[in-house]
C-alpha cells in the first residue's frame, strides 16, 4: 500500500435521531479512493442508520458529510445518488415487482468522473453475473436470497458509483454465496471502485477491507487497520463478538 | 324475459362499469404510489360533469370537452391539489390524509353550488352517438359501445405505460420502496406529482365519458366515491387489473340485478364487498402490502 489515497467521503461529528431517540452520537468516518472501508458492528449498533444518513434517507440533526468538496447533509437523497454515492441495502435489496432487467435499468446512470475505471453497462453486468442474464425476464421477487443479493449489488453498479455502499451483503446467505460475493467485491476493488462496507462478519470483512471502523451504541469505538485490530482481541470481543 | 334483453342489459352494465373503472383506476394508481386515499376523487368527477356541461353549452361541441377536460383536470386540478395540499400530508397519519381529502370534497361541492347552483344539469347526447345498433334482437346504444371502447383502450394504454416504459417501471418501483427508488437517483416527489396528475386526468376522462348518460347534480360525488371505493377494495388496492375486474363485477351485477331484485339493487354491491373481504381481505388482485 504505502500510498495514501485521496478522500472520497468524510463524515464529521454526525448526530442522528429517530423521533426522540438519539441513534448516532457524533460519528466521524473517512472513506478513501479505491479502498474498501469497513464499518463493523453488531445488530442495532447504528451501521444502517449511518449509511442512511449519508445517503440522505434519514435526516441528520447535526454534523457534516463531505463529498466532492460539498457538505451534502441537506442534499435530497436522489441528488446524492445521482452524484455517485450509491447504496445497496440489506433490508430492501431489490424491487420485487420489477423484472431483473428492469431492476438493472432503473438504476442506470452515466459515469461522472474521468477516473480510469470500468464503465458499467448491462452487458458488462451480464458478463460478470451470468445468472442475471439467464433470469433477466423473471420477477426479481422470485429469485433466491443469494441471487437477490447479487442483483442488489449489480443494480448499484449500474449507477456507476463513485462510492459504492454495501450494507451487510452477506447477511442471511449461505457460505458458498458469501464466498462468491467476496470474489465480486475483490474484482470491484481491483477496478478502483471506492467501497464502504458494513458487516457483522469480521472474517469476511477483514479479507477485503483496507481501513476499518467499529461502531457500537452509535459511537465509533475503533478506527484503524485490520492488522492492528487482529492484535487487539479485547476490542473484537467487546464490540463484535456475539 | 328473452335472452336478447339480458345481453342488452349486460352491455349497458358494462358501459357503466367502464365509468367505474376509469375512476377506480385513478384512485388505485394514486393509492398504490402515494399511499393516499383521495376521497375527493368523487368530487373531481362531479366537478368534471358540470364543467363538461358548461363547455358543451358554450362551444356546442362535445369533442372539445372530451379532449380538453381530462388534460385540464390532470394538469391544473391534479397538479395544484398535489403540490399545494396532498404533498404536505404524505408523512402524516392516514386519518389526516382522509380529513384533507374530505375537506377538498366539501370545497369542490361548494364551488359547484356557487357556480352552477343547485339545479341538476345534463349534457345532451352528441349527435354522432345517438341511436343504436341492432343485431338480431339485441340493441346496443352507440354511446355504450363508444364508452367501452374508449375505456378498454385506456386500460391497455395504462398497462403499456406501466409495463413497457421506463417511467412505468419507475412508478412500479415507487410502489415497492420509495427509499430504494430515491437511491436509484429518481426524484420521487416528481413521480408523485405525475401520478396524481395522471389519476386526476382519469377522473376527468370518466366525467366527460359519463356526462351524456348521467345527470349532474350535487350529492352525486358521494354516491360515486362509495361505489368506486368498493371497486378498489374488491379489486385490491393498488391494482389496475383489480380495478378493471372489480368495476366489471359491480357494474354488471348492478345492471342485471335491477330487473330481478329491484329492492336489493343498491345493497348487492356491499354484499359483494363483504364476501370478497371475507375470503380475500387484500382484494382479488391485491398484494397483502398493496403494491401495483
Amino acid at each position: 500500500m504505502g500510498k495514501i489515497h485521496k478522500i472520497v467521503l468524510e463524515v464529521k461529528d454526525l448526530h442522528t435521531y429517530y423521533g426522540l431517540s438519539h441513534i448516532l452520537f457524533g460519528v466521524s468516518l473517512i472513506v478513501r479512493q479505491g479502498e474498501v472501508t469497513c464499518l463493523l458492528g453488531r445488530n442495532g449498533a447504528g451501521k444502517t442508520t449511518l449509511i442512511k444518513s449519508i445517503c440522505g434517507l434519514v435526516p441528520a440533526s447535526s454534523g457534516e458529510v463531505w463529498y466532492q468538496g460539498k457538505n451534502i447533509i441537506k442534499t435530497p437523497a436522489h441528488r446524492i445518488a445521482s452524484s455517485g454515492v450509491i447504496p445497496a441495502f440489506s433490508d430492501n435489496r431489490i424491487f420485487g415487482n420489477l423484472t431483473v432487467k428492469e431492476n438493472l435499468e432503473i438504476g442506470k446512470m452515466r459515469p461522472r468522473s474521468d477516473e480510469k475505471r470500468v464503465i458499467w453497462t448491462i452487458e458488462k453486468i451480464y458478463d460478470l453475473f451470468p445468472i442475471l442474464k439467464e433470469f433477466e425476464k423473471r420477477w426479481a421477487g422470485s429469485l433466491s436470497g443469494g441471487q437477490q443479493q447479487i442483483l442488489c449489488v449489480a443494480k448499484a453498479l449500474m449507477g456507476n458509483p463513485e462510492l459504492l455502499i454495501l450494507d451487510e451483503p452477506t447477511i442471511g446467505l449461505a457460505p458458498v454465496v458469501i464466498a462468491s460475493i467476496g470474489e465480486q467485491i475483490e474484482i470491484l476493488k481491483a477496478e478502483n471502485t471506492s467501497i464502504l462496507l458494513t458487516e457483522q462478519n469480521v472474517k469476511f470483512a477483514s479479507r477485503l477491507g483496507d481501513a476499518c471502523s467499529i461502531i457500537d451504541m452509535g459511537e465509533i469505538k475503533y478506527q484503524g487497520t485490520f492488522k492492528d485490530l487482529h492484535n487487539n482481541e479485547s476490542i473484537v470481543s467487546e464490540y463484535l463478538s456475539v | 324475459m328473452s335472452g336478447d334483453i339480458w345481453i342488452s342489459l349486460l352491455i349497458a352494465g358494462l358501459s357503466r362499469a367502464m365509468i367505474y373503472f376509469l375512476l377506480a383506476s385513478g384512485l388505485t394508481l394514486i393509492f398504490g404510489v402515494l399511499k393516499v386515499i383521495n376521497f375527493a376523487h368523487g368530487a373531481f368527477y362531479m366537478l368534471g360533469i358540470f364543467i363538461c356541461y358548461s363547455v358543451v353549452k358554450f362551444t356546442g361541441n362535445f369533442a372539445v370537452a372530451f379532449f380538453i377536460i381530462p388534460l385540464v383536470f390532470g394538469f391544473v386540478l391534479g397538479g395544484l391539489t398535489e403540490t399545494f395540499l396532498f404533498r404536505r400530508v404524505y408523512k402524516a397519519e392516514h386519518v389526516m390524509q382522509l380529513l384533507l381529502s374530505i375537506g377538498v370534497t366539501y370545497i369542490i361541492a361548494d364551488v359547484v353550488k356557487i357556480i352552477w347552483g343547485v339545479s341538476p344539469y345534463s349534457v345532451g347526447m352528441p349527435e354522432v352517438f345517438r341511436g343504436f345498433f341492432s343485431l338480431g334482437g339485441i340493441t346496443i346504444t352507440k354511446y355504450n359501445l363508444f364508452i367501452i371502447a374508449i375505456s378498454l383502450a385506456t386500460a391497455l394504454a395504462m398497462f403499456a405505460v406501466l409495463y413497457r416504459t421506463k417511467i412505468g417501471s419507475i412508478i412500479r418501483a415507487c410502489t415497492y420502496s420509495r427509499e430504494m427508488t430515491m437511491t436509484a437517483g429518481v426524484n420521487v416527489s416528481r413521480v408523485f406529482t405525475l401520478v396524481f396528475v395522471a389519476g386526476t386526468a382519469l377522473a376527468g376522462l370518466a366525467s366527460v365519458a359519463a356526462a351524456p348518460m348521467t345527470t349532474g347534480m350535487l350529492g352525486m360525488d358521494n354516491e360515486m366515491i362509495m361505489i368506486v371505493f368498493s371497486v378498489v377494495i374488491i379489486g385490491g388496492a393498488g391494482s389496475i387489473t383489480g380495478a378493471l375486474l372489480g368495476a366489471t363485477i359491480i357494474g354488471v351485477v348492478e345492471a342485471l340485478a335491477v330487473p330481478v331484485l329491484p329492492e336489493f339493487a343498491e345493497v348487492i354491491m356491499y354484499v359483494i364487498v363483504a364476501v370478497v373481504l371475507l375470503f380475500r381481505p387484500q382484494g382479488l388482485f391485491g398484494k397483502s402490502e398493496a403494491r401495483v
